[in-house]
């Protein structure tokens, strides 16, 4: 009985490793032509007899400007986290605490909107971005992704706030808080770890961006997503210098990943995002 | 939740609710109806509009781009979808496994393709599938195949943005399917092994029917990905547009950028958007019955 267990045991980790080391082949690639001279990319970067490790892909994206780039991811990301996320946690609250004419209304459409591609707002967008001067500038692409943030934080944070049990409110407001007081006072520090999770689900989702960047914004002020583009030829394509772009481009979102990988993985399964 | 205050407005409640409501309507909700709207002009995007009525719709039906569109969309998504639900399925319970061994590790490299951006993911593929490069076409050709040009073969790139997608989307495939799971009651499980089910028995008529839940969102919102699908189209556009690849959210930005017919594009993106919302109805329609009331 226990031989058929052990049998059991190895061949089921040795099935789950083998797929998840598959799983991991694309991202060793990606590290190790970047890595290595073009000479010996070309004849597999999986060949290690012989190999030379060098930094010199690296040394020419950035001599090319790719730093530009993941700067501007940067702020893009920072900012379009920041602010959907002062303002949806303020409306969700609204949802949570308050009673109000067609509230059931505005809800279905927030629901809905949440599958509404980009391509769908872009005409117009570049019409008013045009109209507004917000086109190519960083407030204008900030505004768009937070616009776009707000249907399902609204709806993640909402159903978090609905747990929290209504005696602080209560107390608070025998205190005398105004709603907003409460909200900033009370509910906003227990709230921190859905916060928290949202936030890492939305900068790594703007991070990714690539439909609202290259539409909204010209070449030189594009996030690394788009500006890694740049690189690519089809038919005459520099491996080390575009998988060095890509390492570049995924550094930040992956560190962020791995650190609050608890917050991103409740972030993922408890707000719909597609 | 009983007891609430009937429409308990006061100036909070504006201060609250303004800000997130000027943002939605002037970036989503108006573009979205203005989108429809300018479907029934022809506009370059410079000059007046001119209406038209339906014919950037009729002109839709004989467009040969518009129908190859349609054919990749289709062909992506019925190869993409069953892949994704079947490889996610299959791989949450073999990480549900309790023997399984950094279980941990495994399911944090499942979701690395989620995090990276999908012209990245789109680089390691062509690099993976390159026909000199590639370590795909080594592996071929040492079980006897022939190396191929993957992506630059206009008739087999469209495998490439197949691959890509799951490689990049089957860590939340699984994700939900691994929650659904370790949501399964351990006692029903336990019954189900004392009335005498076997493994199969166990997995077909327990398991599966109480995964259903996770299996709706996987196949909602993975159907809602793959009609969206563009970067990994757009990643190939260097020399020219790969117009052979061309995909409905391709062919908006193609239209309204290297053809400046803007009034023909909002019909594209109209056209795109219902189908979108086709394909959600059903989870849309869940959501908002395990929300009513509030």
């Amino acid at each position: 009985m226990v031989k058929v267990t052990m049998k059991y045991k190895i061949t089921i980790n040795l099935v789950a490793w083998i797929i998840g080391a598959l799983l991991l082949i694309p991202l060793l690639a990606l590290v190790m032509a970047s890595i290595r001279p073009f000479s010996e990319v070309v004849t597999g970067w999986w060949k290690l007899s012989n190999a030379h490790f060098t930094l010199e892909n690296y040394i020419d994206v950035i001599g090319r400007g790719f730093s530009r780039h993941v700067l501007n991811s940067i702020i893009i990301a920072v900012f379009a986290t920041v602010l959907p996320l002062l303002i949806a946690g303020m409306a969700a609250y609204g949802f949570t605490s308050f009673s109000f004419p067609i509230k059931t209304m505005i809800f279905l459409t927030l629901v809905a909107i949440q599958v509404v591609p980009q391509q769908a707002v872009i005409i117009p967008l570049l019409k008013l971005f045009r109209d507004l001067g917000f086109y190519n500038h960083f407030y204008g692409i900030i505004l768009v992704h937070s616009a776009f943030a707000l249907p399902w934080t609204i709806f993640f944070l909402r159903s978090f706030f609905m747990t929290i049990p209504k005696d602080y409110e209560e107390a608070a407001k025998i205190d005398g808080l105004s709603d907003t007081m409460i909200y900033f006072k009370i509910i906003l520090p227990i709230a921190l770890p859905a916060i928290i999770s949202v936030a890492v689900v939305q900068f790594i989702f703007v991070w990714q961006d690539l439909f609202f960047a290259i539409t909204l914004l010209r070449p030189e002020n594009w996030p690394a997503s788009a500006g890694i583009t740049r690189f690519v030829s089809r038919y005459n394509p520099n491996w080390g210098q575009l998988t060095a772009a890509g390492v570049l481009t995924i550094l930040v979102p992956i560190v962020v990943y791995i650190a609050l990988q608890k917050y991103y993985m409740k972030g993922v399964s408890g707000g719909i995002k597609g | 939740m009983g007891g609430r205050r009937k429409y308990n407005l006061n100036k909070d409640f504006f201060f609250l609710m303004t800000p997130a409501f000027t943002l939605l309507f002037i970036f989503i909700i108006y573009p979205i109806l203005n989108t429809f709207y300018l479907g029934f002009f022809k506009w370059d995007g410079f000059t007046p509009p001119e209406f038209v009525g339906l014919q950037n719709y009729a002109k839709m039906l004989d467009y040969s781009l518009f129908w190859t569109s349609i054919k990749n969309n289709l062909f992506i998504f019925m190869i993409f979808l069953p892949l994704v639900t079947l490889l996610g399925l299959g791989f949450a319970i073999l990480l549900h496994n309790k023997e399984v061994v950094g279980r941990n590790v495994l399911r944090g490299i499942v979701m690395l393709g989620m995090v990276m951006p999908l012209t990245v993911v789109g680089i390691v593929w062509m690099l993976l599938l390159d026909p000199r490069s590639g370590i795909i076409n080594r592996v071929l050709e040492l079980l006897g195949g022939s190396p191929r040009a993957w992506i630059q073969d206009p008739s087999t790139a469209i495998y490439f943005v197949i691959i890509g997608s799951l490689w990049a989307w089957g860590g939340f495939s699984t994700t939900v399917f691994l929650a659904g799971l370790e949501g399964i009651d351990k006692e029903i499980l336990e019954a189900s092994l004392i009335d005498g089910a076997n493994p199969w028995q166990k997995f077909r008529y327990v398991i599966l029917p109480l995964l259903k839940p996770a299996l709706i969102v996987v196949v909602t919102m993975s159907s809602i990905y793959i009609l969206k699908v563009f970067d990994l189209i757009f990643v190939l556009s260097a020399e020219s547009p790969p117009l052979y690849l061309s995909v409905l959210a391709y062919l908006v930005y193609y239209e309204a950028f290297f053809r400046y017919r803007w009034g023909f594009a909002a019909a594209v993106a109209t056209f795109l958007t219902i189908s979108v919302f086709v394909f959600s109805i059903g989870m849309l329609k869940r959501m908002i019955e395990e929300r009513r009331g509030y």
